[in-house]
């Protein structure tokens, strides 16, 4: 059965790779992973090189702050007094390497930048600074080629450089050379602003508010912007992304609240050395922390190439290879997005500590979207966090109508819209992961599935490379979880503490205990979750699994909100304790 | 249930382009033939559990003429014995997956790539294999029996109804 298995897959995966496809990409341009080798991530600095930006009553919000606090009040008077910028872009500007910038307490809006159009393909500024992602070249075999007059293009990194207000209201742009060939970029250098430090100096984060335009796609974007340093401020209503950190080796957001994002509150992709700590994010569409298409911590030859963390592996010991993370995130608190976290080819990633909550879903990984590089997605750690009440739903008809009736620019900035469809209840969803390690955190009244497993073919992704096929779903570990239980031990069960399609190999599950009760422990296929260390022997995905979760694809909230065969988006019962 | 999974195992591999791997001896699994288009493997029925009106269906798909088959997504449906058309959404995909664009950004059309990724559109060369999941809606004014119809022909419907988990 396995021989005729395996020549299906091969016969299978060869007759995919005789059509060849169109060039894959993404919606963000096309990025590289910086060299590793000489970034860290940042450490806070409290003296240097310093620019203060401050607006008309940032004298009165000082005042107001720091009532009763005289060593708070002083040294933001004496700095208040050499404030020159009343725009942190103007900062920015002015700023060189290594500088500080200073953002005194008050709402900025940031208004040259607004006033500079945010364009189209076509139409200035920089009309044609775009590049091709996908489909542009209508290769497609009749009958459903071309047609389309709308090409999926997304800015270059010279539009960056030549516009970096058009579709960011604040950029810092560290590598200033123009690519000779959109297509193929220059290697990733930071040359300019490197290790720049924003940080508001006001109380708390609240005290200095960024304030998007919901037009723009990022409210403040920096791209291959080495050691960026941001911290204490509230930053919201981006039309894409609140905070955009791009082919950046070395970054830390701390102190940071990320609201009411269209679709992300921080989003940080092909980057590497990273930190995000006490980040709050809540109201985003999608989700409100994206560390995606993170730098596997592993070695191998070419970064920017197919490449696992494979090396090494064994069934007792399946992340032998998965080398140092690569992003840090620590002490986050996100709630009331769509997905709490989410990272397509998020590799590397150390999440602990942190509380993701009353979302639509908790954190999600995957391997199922074209365009990212670092694909397939491996080697998280996740510990010691609180994954609980994943309850949301933004998919209720009366939110999908008003959503679909009402353009983000004119929605009131609390309305969560759902940019992605994923299913309500869920606390983690691994879609297509390798060598992911989930241990000893409390996961608990996630109405539909506690923690669900399941496989991703490389195809759909893109990548048709026969022998990448079956690469996702392979030695992920689930050891000593905590499940339907609240961390006083008191039950609050899941819906089912873990679901796996059984598909894959060196896949375990050991030292969990539960309080969902006996029926809402596991979905799958039988023989069910296997104990550590896993099995070598590669079993496939139950179809069972994938009528759970196919049908939902077809979401569209202007064309399908409601998909035949799909339950996902009605709240799911509270499970009681069986 | 085990060649159930290694059916599924197979039209994952497929992913969503064009596959290979046509078995033969399976083709018109329910001894039915209308087309060029043959189930590679009697496919799996699943009822949705919280929707008892919902069905999805998912198998492999062979093309058994001497021509490439060129298919839409959304040419492919589902009748029933007396004619009328249910409510169906099909995609020729073995797993998961997630388009590129926001929800409220897409392109129209999809760009074709991005299509054929998703397994909205298909070519399947002569003798080879894609994978098809269908999900569609049924009524108490369905006539059995159910088929699949395509551009250019229909496939069976299985009567074996299996349970999702819970």
């Amino acid at each position: 059965m396995t021989r005729t298995f395996a020549r299906n897959l091969i016969l299978a995966v060869l007759a995919l790779a005789v059509l060849a496809t169109a060039a894959l990409a993404h919606p963000e341009r096309t990025t590289v992973f910086p060299d590793p080798a000489p970034g860290k991530v940042p450490a806070y600095r409290a003296a240097g090189p310093t620019l203060v930006v401050c607006k008309p009553d940032s004298l009165a919000r000082i005042r107001k702050a720091f009532a009763g606090d005289p060593r708070g009040m002083r040294p933001r008077l004496k700095m208040l007094r050499r404030c020159r910028f009343r725009h942190i872009q103007s900062a920015v500007n002015a700023a060189k390497s290594g500088y500080r910038i200073l953002v005194m307490p008050g709402l900025y809006r940031e208004e040259p930048s607004r006033a500079v159009p945010v364009g189209s393909y076509g139409q200035g500024p920089c009309a044609n600074e775009y590049v091709e992602t996908e489909g542009f070249t209508n290769t497609a075999p009749p009958p459903a080629g071309p047609a389309s007059n709308d090409p999926p293009v997304r800015p270059n990194r010279n539009f960056q450089i030549k516009c970096p207000n058009s579709k960011n209201l604040i950029a810092v742009i560290g590598d200033p050379r123009l690519d000779p060939d959109p297509a193929k970029p220059l290697q990733v250098r930071c040359l300019q602003r490197c290790n720049l430090q924003i940080s508001g100096y006001g109380k708390r984060p609240s005290d200095v508010v960024i304030e998007g335009d919901r037009r723009k796609a990022d409210v403040l974007r920096a791209d291959r912007a080495n050691g960026l340093y941001l911290s204490n401020f509230t930053i919201e209503q981006g039309a894409f992304n609140d905070v955009d950190i791009v082919e950046t080796d070395g970054f830390r957001v701390s102190q940071v609240v990320a609201r009411y994002g269209q679709h992300y509150g921080v989003l940080t992709f092909t980057s590497i050395h990273g930190l995000y700590d006490h980040v709050e994010a809540y109201g985003n569409g999608d989700s409100g922390v994206y560390p995606g298409s993170g730098a596997k911590g592993c070695d191998y030859v070419n970064r920017n190439a197919y490449g696992t963390c494979e090396r090494g592996s064994t069934a007792a010991n399946p992340r032998a290879g998965c080398g140092t993370f690569t992003t840090e995130l620590r002490q986050i608190d996100s709630h009331h997005n769509v997905l709490g976290y989410s990272g397509t080819a998020g590799n590397s990633s150390y999440v602990h500590d942190s509380h993701f909550h009353d979302n639509n879903a908790g954190l999600t990984t995957d391997s199922f979207a074209a365009g990212h590089p670092g694909m397939p997605q491996e080697c998280f750690q996740w510990e010691h966090n609180v994954i609980n009440s994943n309850n949301e739903n933004y998919f209720t008809k009366q939110r999908q109508d008003y959503c679909n009736a009402t353009p983000f620019e004119k929605r009131p900035k609390e309305i969560v819209c759902p940019q992605f469809q994923i299913s309500v209840g869920t606390g983690v969803l691994i879609g297509g992961g390798n060598r992911n390690l989930l241990k000893d955190n409390y996961i608990y009244d996630n109405w539909k599935w506690g923690v669900t497993l399941g496989w991703v073919a490389g195809a759909v992704r893109g990548d048709n490379d026969p022998d990448h096929q079956n690469d996702t779903s392979n030695g992920n570990q689930f050891i000593g979880n905590h499940m339907g239980m609240r961390p006083d031990g008191t039950p609050d069960p899941n819906g089912a503490d873990f679901v796996w399609d059984g598909q894959g190999s060196r896949n375990c599950w050991s030292g969990n205990t539960s309080k969902s009760g006996p029926s809402h422990q596991f979905q799958g296929p039988a023989p069910g979750p296997a104990p550590c260390p896993g099995s070598d022997v590669a079993r496939p995905s139950d179809p069972i699994f994938y009528s759970q979760v196919a049908p939902c694809f077809a979401w569209d909230p202007r064309d399908n909100p409601r998909p035949v065969g799909c339950d996902w988006f009605d709240t799911p019962p509270e499970p009681q304790p069986s | 249930m085990l060649a159930a999974a290694l059916a599924a195992g197979a039209l994952g591999a497929a992913g969503t382009g064009c596959g290979g791997g046509g078995k033969g001896a399976a083709a018109g699994a329910s001894g039915e033939r209308n087309g060029s288009l043959v189930w590679d493997e009697t496919p799996v029925l699943v009822r949705v559990r919280h929707i008892p009106t919902d069905r999805v269906l998912i198998g492999t798909v062979r093309n058994d003429s001497l021509r490439p088959l060129d298919l839409k997504s959304s040419d492919v449906g589902v009748r029933d014995g007396a004619g009328r058309r249910l409510r169906a959404f099909a995609q020729f995909a073995g797993s998961y997956a997630h388009g590129l664009y926001g929800a409220y950004e897409k392109p129209h059309p999809l760009p074709p790539a991005e299509k054929q990724r998703l397994g909205l559109i298909v070519r399947i060369l002569p003798g080879k294999t894609a994978p098809l999941v269908v999900s569609y809606r049924t009524s108490r004014r369905d006539r059995a029996p159910l088929h699949v119809e395509w551009a250019s022909g229909t496939l069976p419907v299985p009567t074996r109804l299996r349970e999702q988990y819970g």
